[in-house]
């Protein structure tokens, strides 16, 4: 009984908190703080694959210059940049239409709803070998089908321009649910009186959405943009099983090339500050956005 | 009035349809036979020959990487849990000093590019002398697992009214009794939604499973990206694989869905 009371105490009541996180506290620093500091550490010196744990020079800032001055860099970076911009934007315009296409009254949408969902959970890397079988020039089912229709056959994973192509719509597939379900959410809170009260006045279906449906929505495309950016910044597995980094560079994303350089060719240093520049770049962007947008990730 | 119906039909129907292509398709290509799957034009109906099922257990041993796996990815979702669950709730229902850097601590963490910490990772475990090990993957699929099991439970507990845990406090409960009492089981749903994404992605990741693994800690879809050989592909392994390794996902996806939206829409929309 005393024991019970005792927890209510005052001094339990400050440190409870601090207690609830201690865990989570442990597991950053030590998974996460240290490991940052290490990569950082490591991105100072000329180091290789093999003399990880025993050698490395130190060269200060070499690396990062470099880098900066490298083509591999920005070639990748330019990538990464259109292969995100270009995802999101699809994602945002299809996960939309998909997701006010769910929320009316049509008859079994709840069943609708599960299948659609569906590609989200599956692993990337079916899902990029999957894909990979339709792109195939030989045999994949795409050119079968445009061959229907006497289009020429199309070099979907060997030519610069298809390679992203096709890269960017297997993305969207994959994870265009992920925007409707958080569009799925946000329309569900909006409540029904501001539309019926438009209607009274007379509004049709595009403007209802047009001020009523996407203003409310906002903050629900903040957090679905935020989120899918940061993905498509870090791609790798679709791209991988794909093209591994397309015909000559033309699909190499930041990070397959910082995988590439750091266990292909095993320059650690190097890759540890390609990565360092990586880490730069997302933490930057993360705090600008919520502070922007006052995003309630 | 009619018009717009059917448009709103058809258009449902024909995104399900390119929903559902292509995972019917791994299907349909893991159940005929390896020759036919790269003929044209192609064979929708032929002969059903389970043949690349048996060759995947066989020969490929595909049991021990689903094991791994599971193993990894169950690991993976206790850890998150265990550390997710009292930060989340003291996210959710406490002011603290502190409490914006943390926060803004976790957020960084999600943030971060796997490729970024898979690069000390793999000279960190080198040196503990846990290289290969299942546990450093487990350890490493939590950085971006914690989180997300912080984000979401956070929501799924800021939803529910702290009345109940005071009513609970009033009637004789101390803090961590009315915890365990009133609030855990009625998160039990939430507790769910996310012990199943956390599984989720740990079961679904390749990057860190492509650099950190072992001999003894290979993951299901290290197996399956090893079929694209440089002197061929292994569809017919490849799909019936896939569709293996594909059925958690599906399954575990479809019961979860329905607490998502309402998890979502209740923890993160506040105006």
């Amino acid at each position: 009984m005393k024991l019970r009371n005792q927890l209510t105490g005052r001094c339990s009541k400050v440190f409870f908190p601090y207690l609830l996180i201690s865990p989570a506290v442990i597991y950053i620093l030590s998974m996460f703080i240290y490991p940052l500091f290490s990569s950082l550490r490591l991105s100072l010196r000329s180091i290789r694959l093999y003399e990880l744990t025993t050698g490395g020079v130190f060269i200060g800032l070499k690396n990062y210059i470099s880098a900066l001055q490298e083509p591999r860099f920005w070639n990748a970076l330019g990538n990464t940049v259109t292969f995100m911009v270009i995802s999101v934007g699809l994602e945002l315009l299809f996960g939309l239409g998909i997701a006010m296409l769910l929320n009316t009254k049509l008859k079994g949408r709840s069943f609708y709803r599960v299948i659609i969902i569906t590609p989200l959970m599956l692993t990337p890397v079916i899902v990029g070998i999957d894909f990979k079988m339709f792109f195939n020039y030989i045999y994949g089912i795409n050119n079968w089908f445009l061959g229907l229709f006497s289009l020429g056959p199309v070099q979907w994973l060997s030519h610069p321009f298809w390679a992203m192509f096709s890269v960017i719509t297997t993305e969207v597939w994959n994870q265009t649910p992920f925007v409707v379900l958080i569009v799925l959410a946000g329309l569900q809170s909006i409540p029904n009186e501001l539309n019926d009260a438009a209607k009274v006045d007379g509004a049709n279906e595009l403007r209802k959405f047009l001020y009523i449906t996407l203003p409310m929505l906002k903050p629900m495309l903040y957090v679905a943009i935020f989120w899918r950016t940061v993905a498509t910044f870090r791609v790798y597995d679709i791209i991988f099983v794909l093209t591994g980094g397309g015909p000559t560079y033309s699909t190499e994303s930041m990070s397959i090339m910082v995988s590439s350089l750091g266990f292909g060719s095993g320059r650690m240093g190097y890759a540890n500050a390609l990565s360092f520049l990586m880490i730069l770049i997302v933490v930057i962007f993360a705090l600008i956005y919520n502070k922007k947008t006052q995003t309630n990730y | 009035m009619q018009i717009h119906k059917v448009v709103r039909y058809v258009l449902l129907i024909a995104v399900t349809m390119i929903v559902l292509f292509p995972i019917f398709w791994l299907f349909h290509m893991s159940i005929i036979s390896p020759n036919e799957i790269t003929t044209l034009p192609p064979k929708i109906f032929s002969k059903p020959s389970f043949e690349s099922f048996f060759l995947i257990f066989k020969d490929n041993n595909i049991l021990k990487y689903i094991f791994n796996s599971f193993i990894i990815a169950l690991s993976t979702t206790a850890l998150s849990l265990i550390i997710g669950l009292p930060a989340a709730y003291s996210l959710a229902r406490f002011e603290y000093r502190g409490k914006l850097f943390f926060s803004i601590s976790v957020l960084l963490l999600y943030v971060m590019p796997p490729i970024a910490m898979v690069l000390p990772f793999y000279r960190i475990f080198q040196s503990l002398g846990l290289s290969g090990t299942r546990v450093s993957l487990a350890l490493a699929h939590s950085l971006i697992t914690i989180p997300l099991a912080i984000f979401l439970l956070r929501g799924f507990i800021a939803s529910l009214p702290t009345e109940i845990e005071y009513a609970a406090m009033i009637d004789g409960c101390t803090r961590v009794e009315s915890i365990f009492r009133v609030t855990i089981p009625l998160l039990l749903p939430g507790i769910g939604a996310t012990a199943v994404l956390c599984f989720l992605y740990s079961w679904n990741d390749f990057i860190y499973a492509s650099i950190l693994s072992g001999r003894f800690s290979k993951t299901a879809p290290l197996l399956i990206a090893g079929f694209i050989t440089d002197k061929a592909i292994y569809w017919d392994r490849i799909a019936s694989a896939g569709v293996l390794v594909l059925l958690p996902p599906l399954i575990m996806g479809v019961l979860v869905q329905p607490y998502l939206v309402e998890g979502l829409s209740a923890g993160s929309v506040k105006g």
